[in-house]
């Protein structure tokens, strides 16, 4: 009983925060900036941009790529985003909504949580530019 | 004259030019100018985190006389206090902190 007690906390505290989201995606995109990058940009009203490329095998993401404006939440946010699509069907990417990154970072304040939306526009943009080269 | 105040040394930034001397200033009437706005950086972020007593005064004077405060974003998810802030305090980086003092712009930005 005392052992699962003291797996559940450890458990919590694992959790990966936006500053560890943050530092990862900065270490990938911190060299490059949008002006670089391929994949179209998408604004937001606060004149924050995003981008992101799907490389897609066989249904599959195998690799995703973006850049974004050097705001923390920001690229926290894509650099999440982009580690989950590894690995799944790329079809996944229709069912991503930003009520989903609010839970998956409830410290991330109402103030900064439009930068969810701003990510989800970018990502079924590349969505729907991989599906335009590939129609299914 | 307007003033903004960026706390960004850590040490007695905080407890001491702030808690003793600024606040307390402000609080009498008598700091000499009208500061405008403070932004915080590195663990000067704990001052606003609810339940602090003395972020608690600082908060109590800037509801009431409208002067802005605004944490460093990356300092505070950094410290994972970003969701632990006194209510109406919020999180940002620089064109976060020029857009909320663009009304009430300050003549200095004083960093301490």
């Amino acid at each position: 009983m005392i052992c699962e007690l003291h797996t559940e906390g450890l458990e919590s505290k694992l959790g990966r925060t936006v500053h560890d989201y943050f530092v990862e995606g900065y270490r990938r995109t911190g060299r490059t900036t949008l002006r670089d990058f391929s994949g179209t940009a998408v604004q937001s009203s606060e004149d924050l941009s995003a981008a992101f490329q799907l490389f897609v095998r066989k249904g599959t993401v195998t690799r995703v790529e973006y850049r974004c404006s050097p705001c923390v939440t920001l690229v926290a946010l894509c650099e999440h985003v982009a580690q989950h699509l590894v690995g799944q069907p790329v079809e996944i990417v229709r069912a991503l909504k930003p009520e989903l990154l609010a839970t998956w970072h409830p410290e991330v304040p109402q103030s900064h949580q439009n930068r969810s939306s701003l990510v989800i526009r970018a990502v079924q943009c590349a969505f729907d530019q991989f599906q335009k080269q590939e129609p299914t | 004259m307007k003033v903004a105040y960026i706390f960004s040394t850590q040490g007695h930034t905080v407890s001491y030019k702030l808690g003793k001397m600024i606040l307390p200033q402000l609080e009498e009437n008598r700091h000499g100018v009208d500061v405008v706005g403070m932004f915080f950086f590195e663990d000067n972020c704990y001052l606003l985190q609810k339940d602090n007593p003395l972020g608690q005064r600082l908060v109590d004077l800037a509801r009431k006389n409208g002067m802005l405060l605004m944490c460093c974003d990356q300092c505070c998810y950094e410290r994972e206090i970003a969701d632990k802030l006194f209510d109406g305090v919020p999180i940002g980086c620089f064109p976060d902190l020029y857009k909320a003092l663009s009304g009430n712009m300050p003549d200095q930005v004083i960093t301490l």
